[in-house]
């Protein structure tokens, strides 16, 4: 028999993991499955062979795609970290209104798609920056090099997903009391050291969660390098897409994804070590495996 | 006394956010050592003052000194004070020895001498067995104690605390008040003490500065302020008090002589307010007493006991005048007489000492 509060979790919970459960979970071991298989002239066999794996990592291009989709993730995490955390900073401690973060989050009223035109538009050859750089006589023809590059990806990114990282950082901000920052200071540190020593520690989760979801989108996003990526912005969620779409080899799309969640694993703990080797996370022991006397 | 220089001097103190002025005029000289407690009702500037020290706001206008040295300018990480925070402010991803070590390390002590000090003053705060605990694993009382030790333990000139039993219940904190003494004789800091609590500033105090609409009204020794408050604003806040407005008629040999709306006659020994002949006299529930000896022989009312409140030791009556005027009496539980039961015609007795004359508002 269950208690009332875990019949009520039941409840509460049952149609979100339903619907997870058949539209997340399930396709996801199907992929998992044809990640096996093998495809024959645009149709997919049941088999169980290793190639798909072996193939992508043997894959100058795949390797080549990968290491340019984790570049560009990992910059465009962290220049929308460094970018959210003032932001975030100034809205819970200084402004204490949420007014400006409803304004930020206006900009989502625009659409994806508009706002990679957008920076095309801005970033091309007779494009708003070219022309301002040309007319203030600091180059003397357009860069071509702003559009169909990495940078052109990363700064639409950041553009697109700095709104979901400060909106992540606010919420962890807020539980993050003004006192223990007064605290700090009370305590002797600056106002980094105040950062660094008691916010971060205790926003960690929060931080590396807008880091992730970042990391995550950007890896795997396939339109923005492909409408300004040019043949340096390519990523590994294009390639996956190619697969699916163009190429048929379903197995070998599925192989690459799965690749990818382990690139994204992998970046996920290395962050965590990173955060624990710096003494910005802290593991909490058991009580009875702690050092009683120091 | 006047010899010693004031651990913290505040001149002309103003504090204004925005167009409001929060605090006004504060003269503030506090000697090092002392117990001085900030009361004040909520929304009286107390807390603000305390902040001033502290370094968490600026100063709008005036001066602020602390241990001789001008705080213009300074931030709190360089000021010779530490804060005890009124819901703690305890960091909760380190335990308690890492929060009580923080301000030593900050400074960039390591090693076998931060360990000594920060275990000294785990002992003194008798939480030398808990040092592997995270905040989440403690009780109230015991991060109030964690509280203090990471403030203490930095041997501040002055340990500045923002009503820090306010979360706590009544019980803990009649145990912490003591502590709180006991500490305070140990480490010999300078305390300043916020509250709107007067039983605590009565309790811990060697001075109160009692605080209304961000003017300082008063700064006593807690007996004095309680015997002779100086305005009705201090009368009414500090202890139970009965109030009646009157009019000065005369002075004779034993002192004012002040009518009152209830028909009383008092004499008053102290110097009329400059305000006119319009005054409240003030007397405190246990200056009244039904036995004539304990007067002084020439004042009394007679009335009616209305109401009776017993809690034991005390027993707070309701007596009726003629006129209808209630008064409160307090008494001690007593072998030797009977005391009045419900409804009984009693006489009331006063020394005209505890009686205290305040001007009008």
């Amino acid at each position: 028999m269950l208690s009332a509060g875990k019949r009520m979790g039941v409840v509460l919970a049952t149609p979100a993991v339903f619907y997870l459960l058949v539209f997340f979970v399930a396709p996801g071991l199907l992929l998992f499955v044809y990640s096996f298989w093998t495809s024959v002239a645009f149709r997919i066999v049941p088999d169980f062979v290793l190639s798909n794996y072996i193939g992508s990592l043997t894959s100058p291009l795949f390797l080549r795609v990968t290491l340019n989709a984790i570049t560009i993730g990992l910059s465009t995490a962290a220049i929308v970290l460094v970018l959210a955390i003032p932001v975030a900073y100034y809205l819970v401690y200084v402004a204490k209104s949420k007014l400006i973060l409803y304004a930020i989050l206006i900009t989502w009223f625009s659409s994806y798609l508009v706002r990679i035109y957008a920076w095309r538009t801005l970033l091309g050859t007779n494009g708003l920056i070219n022309t301002v750089l040309i007319n203030l006589g600091v180059i003397d023809e357009p860069v071509k090099a702003f559009l169909f590059s990495a940078f052109a990806v990363a700064i639409t990114l950041v553009h697109i997903y700095l709104p979901f990282a400060i909106l992540l950082i606010v919420s962890t901000f807020s539980e993050i009391k003004q006192d223990l920052i007064d605290a700090a200071r009370d305590l002797g540190t600056s106002f980094l050291g105040g950062f660094f020593r008691v916010i971060a520690p205790n926003a960690v989760n929060g931080l590396l969660g807008a880091f992730m979801l970042t990391f995550i989108l950007v890896a795997g996003d396939y339109v923005t390098p492909q409408m300004l990526g040019g043949a340096s912005g390519q990523t590994t969620g294009l390639l996956i897409a190619d697969q699916f779409r163009k190429t048929g080899n379903w197995p070998l799309g599925a192989a690459e994804a799965f690749l990818m969640f382990l690139v994204s694993l992998a970046v996920y703990f290395g962050m965590l070590w990173l955060c624990r080797m710096t003494g910005i996370s802290v593991k909490r022991r058991p009580l009875e495996k702690r050092r009683a006397v120091r | 006394m006047l010899a010693v220089t004031p651990i913290i001097e505040i001149t002309a103190g103003q504090k204004s956010f925005g167009s409001m002025q929060v605090l006004h005029d504060i003269d503030l000289a506090i000697t090092p050592g002392e117990i001085v407690t900030l009361l004040g009702p909520s929304g009286c500037g107390k807390t603000t003052l305390m902040r001033l020290i502290a370094g968490f706001e600026d100063m709008s206008g005036g001066g602020l000194r602390i241990d001789g040295r001008d705080m213009k300018g300074i931030a709190p990480e360089h000021r010779p004070v530490n804060m005890v925070f009124q819901r703690y402010a305890l960091f909760p991803h380190l335990d308690v020895f890492e929060n009580v070590a923080f301000g030593l390390k900050v400074k960039g002590l390591r090693g076998g001498e931060l360990r000594e000090r920060v275990q000294r003053m785990l002992k003194i705060v008798q939480l030398d067995n808990l040092a592997n605990r995270y905040i989440d694993e403690l009780s109230g009382g015991q991060c109030q104690r964690v509280a203090l030790a990471r403030a203490l333990v930095n041997e501040p000139k002055v340990l500045l605390l923002d009503e820090p039993l306010a979360a706590l219940d009544l019980k803990i904190r009649q145990l912490m008040l003591e502590e709180m003494k006991r500490i305070h004789a140990e480490t010999k800091a300078t305390f300043v003490y916020v509250t709107h609590d007067q039983d605590e500033a009565m309790i811990l105090s060697d001075r109160i500065v009692l605080m209304d609409r961000g003017r300082i009204v008063q700064v006593d020794r807690p007996e004095v302020m309680y015997a002779h408050p100086r305005t009705l604003f201090a009368a009414k806040f500090l202890g139970e008090t009965n109030l009646f407005e009157g009019r000065i008629v005369g002075e004779g040999p034993e002192g004012l002589v002040v009518h009152t709306e209830g028909g009383v006659t008092f004499t008053v020994r102290a110097e009329a307010p400059s305000r006119g002949p319009e005054v409240v006299v003030s007397i405190r529930p246990e200056s009244f007493s039904f036995d004539p000896a304990t007067g002084d022989g020439r004042h009394s009312v007679s009335g009616r006991v209305e109401d009776i409140v017993f809690t034991g030791s005390r027993s707070f009556y309701t007596v009726a005048l003629q006129n209808q005027r209630r008064i409160r009496v307090q008494v001690q539980r007593s072998a030797k007489h009977r005391m009045p039961a419900r409804g009984a015609e009693v006489a009331l007795f006063w020394d005209h000492d505890d009686v205290a004359v305040l001007p009008i508002n």
